[in-house]
């Protein structure tokens, strides 16, 4: 990606798109809810000033970065590689995510030690074996005496001592 | 003042609980600071559930003691390893590795120590003879003064972000959004709630930075496969030369000095006070020409100027109820969550927890020393934890810790959606601090504007009308429209205004 921001005009389309977006559900959320666009609260300016009001500033900033990236994309030549490096090294945290989804109805199911036992030793195995860290100790080993670490370090706190009522 | 100091210290000396929290807060503040790649923000976002179940004192004493510490603490890793830990330790490793590589790594972490120190009791004497005047100060803020400090917050924190002061203004924007979220306090009508129940009770604080600091930065350290070996020198004796400090003692007082004035500006933070204090002890020292192989000067400065922002940071937190740097956004949130509302009542209406503060700082400070000396060969070893250990423990932390706030798996959920938020931000470099900052002071900006239109029936020249206001008013103008003109004056800047 482009070190200062601004420099390539795709990262201003992108970035406008995905303002755009937060703007796009605040106009139809206020759409949607007549009561913030009525007048009838007295001296009270209302609940629908503020939204309205940042959703203006968002609305122009968006715009601004949306026009600007596509005024420029059409006038310069476009440097190769800005998706590829927009998209490299995002499949890993992508997939973590999506398992972190699952672990959250996971722990209802399954309790909180098995499920949480069983995602930080597969991601711990699979990143220890990815990265080749920690010197002569196995991945396997590690990600083994680190989930019994960590799980148990966050069981004793969260569960034992606050009492978090988690599975 | 000085008596409820010295009466809270008594009660935290006698109370093993309070005491053990500050000790423990400040044990955890140091590793997770000297861990590469775990922020002092991350390190505040991550163990602020922890104190859901503690009384205010206590939360206070534990969270203070990993404020300070964590600061200390990203100095151990700049000064063994070249990593900063923290962005106050940037200028650390300039000198401190330096002084590693010629065989002084002891002498440049007992340095660091110890002028750490003394930069947290300077900035801690500051903070306890500037905040209640300046709380006093304030005590004749109304609505109009109240709206306009939060969009002058805002606006600083927007402009002094790395990147763009244009896309931190929109960030600010959506974290203003986020604070919108659900019932209005005033009419009960709900906002932004999507037709679903699960967003009716607003986006809690909590899940929110324990997303944008704690996920987001998880999903960035998994981006990368490549290794990191850590490799860390040998430690000799850890307790300090007196002679070598006698010599240094200007240097740490006027690293102090700075940090603490430097870090009271709102969203100016300890990377630009580490900075000025490096620069200055460049410009005064009699060996300027040798400064980064080792000069100690160039790391007690810096040190003290780092630490000394602590305290300093934490006069408009305390006393206008707007949070300097995102550090101290955490620590309102902390406090919020307490139902203490920081600001100029708190000085008045809860004196004893106002002392409670400085205490907690201070006991952080004494045993940053103690932990500091005794421990730092456990510390040193735990910097070799692999790092990918870490980030799952780390993100186990995050899920549990946005439970934990009100049991409610919502906020799980919002978490993870704030973790990738942020991580999108960031890849977009779109500056993520201002979302959280806009969250925070959303409801007091919204609540002081519609209470000051009130006032005035609807004149908005009421921001205007008075000196205050509109000082802070033209002030945030000053700092949206400087870029701008900067850009206006030198023509090879980019397209986008910065």
């Amino acid at each position: 990606m482009s070190s200062v921001p601004g420099r390539d005009p795709r990262n201003q389309l992108a970035a406008g798109s995905f303002l755009g977006f937060w703007c796009l559900a605040g106009w139809w959320s206020l759409a949607v809810t007549p009561a913030l666009s009525s007048d009838d609260y007295g001296v009270d300016p209302g609940p629908g000033l503020l939204p309205r009001l940042v959703l203006t500033i968002l609305t122009v900033g968006a715009l601004l970065l949306i026009g600007n990236g596509m005024r420029r994309m059409l006038s310069e030549p476009a440097e190769p590689g800005f998706w590829d490096r927009l998209r490299r090294g995002t499949l890993v945290p992508a997939i973590f995510v999506a398992t972190l989804a699952i672990y959250v109805p996971a722990i209802d199911l399954i309790g909180y030690v098995p499920a949480s036992v069983i995602l930080t030793l597969a991601w711990m195995t699979f990143l220890g074996y990815r990265s080749r860290e920690g010197g002569p100790i196995s991945p396997l080993l590690q990600a083994g005496a680190g989930t019994a670490i960590g799980v148990g370090l966050i069981y004793l706190i969260f569960v034992h001592l606050i009492g978090v009522p988690v599975g | 003042m000085i008596a409820n100091f010295l009466s809270v210290a008594w009660t935290v000396l006698t109370d093993p609980y309070l005491l053990g929290m500050s000790a423990l807060g400040t044990v955890l503040g140091i590793t997770m600071g000297c861990l590469p790649g775990i922020s002092s923000t991350m390190a505040l976002a991550i163990l602020l559930p922890v104190t859901y179940a503690m009384s205010p004192v206590a939360a206070m004493m534990f969270l203070m003691a990993v404020f300070s510490a964590s600061v200390y603490g990203g100095s151990i890793s700049a000064i063994l390893i070249n990593i900063p830990g923290t962005p106050g330790a940037i200028v650390t490793q300039l000198e401190g590795y330096a002084m590693t590589r010629k065989g002084e790594a002891s002498e440049a972490l007992t340095l660091s120590l110890f002028s750490s120190t003394m930069g947290g009791i300077v900035g801690l004497i500051i903070l306890m003879l500037v905040a209640p005047i300046v709380a006093s100060a304030a005590m004749q803020f109304r609505s109009p003064e109240f709206a306009m400090a939060t969009v002058f917050g805002l606006t600083m924190l927007a402009y002094s972000t790395p990147g763009s002061t244009f896309r931190g203004i929109l960030s600010g924007m959506i974290g203003l959004l986020c604070g919108m979220v659900g019932f209005d306090v005033v009419t009960d009508v709900a906002r932004f709630d999507f037709g679903t129940t699960a967003l009716q009770s607003g986006i809690e604080l909590v899940p929110l930075t324990v997303g944008l600091f704690g996920l987001a930065e998880v999903l960035r350290g998994l981006e990368s496969d490549a290794r990191r070996a850590v490799t860390t020198p040998a430690l000799g004796t850890l307790f300090p030369s007196l002679t070598k400090l006698r010599k240094l003692w200007k240097t740490v007082l006027r690293g102090s000095a700075l940090g603490a004035i430097i870090g009271a500006i709102p969203a100016a933070g300890s990377a630009i006070a580490v900075a000025v204090s490096y620069a200055q002890e460049q410009r005064l020292s009699k060996r300027s020409a040798e400064f980064g192989t080792g000069v100690p000067e160039g790391l007690a400065g810096p040190e003290a100027a780092n630490n000394a922002c602590v305290g300093g940071a934490l006069v408009p937190l305390m006393t206008l109820g707007i949070p300097g740097d995102t550090m101290t956004a955490v620590l309102m949130g902390a406090l919020l969550i307490h139902g203490l509302r920081p600001g100029p009542l708190l000085f008045a209406e809860r004196p004893d927890f106002v002392a409670g503060v400085y205490v907690a700082l201070f006991f952080a400070l004494v045993l940053t020393v103690v932990f500091g000396t005794f421990l730092i060969r456990y510390f040193v070893r735990l910097m070799r934890t692999p790092s990918h250990v870490l980030l799952l423990i780390i993100a186990l932390l995050c899920v549990i810790g946005s439970y934990a706030i009100r049991n409610n798996v919502v906020d799980v959920y919002l978490m993870l959606a704030f973790g990738v938020i942020g991580y999108v931000m960031t890849r977009l470099e779109i500056p993520v601090a201002p979302l959280a900052f806009g969250l925070i002071l959303g409801p007091i900006l919204e609540e002081n504007l519609r209470r000051s239109l009130i006032i005035s029936d609807g004149s908005w020249l009421v921001f205007v009308e008075r000196p205050i206001a509109l000082t802070m008013l033209l002030l945030s103008v000053a700092a949206l429209s400087y870029p701008l003109l900067r850009r206006f004056i030198d023509r090879r800047a980019p397209d986008e205004p910065r």
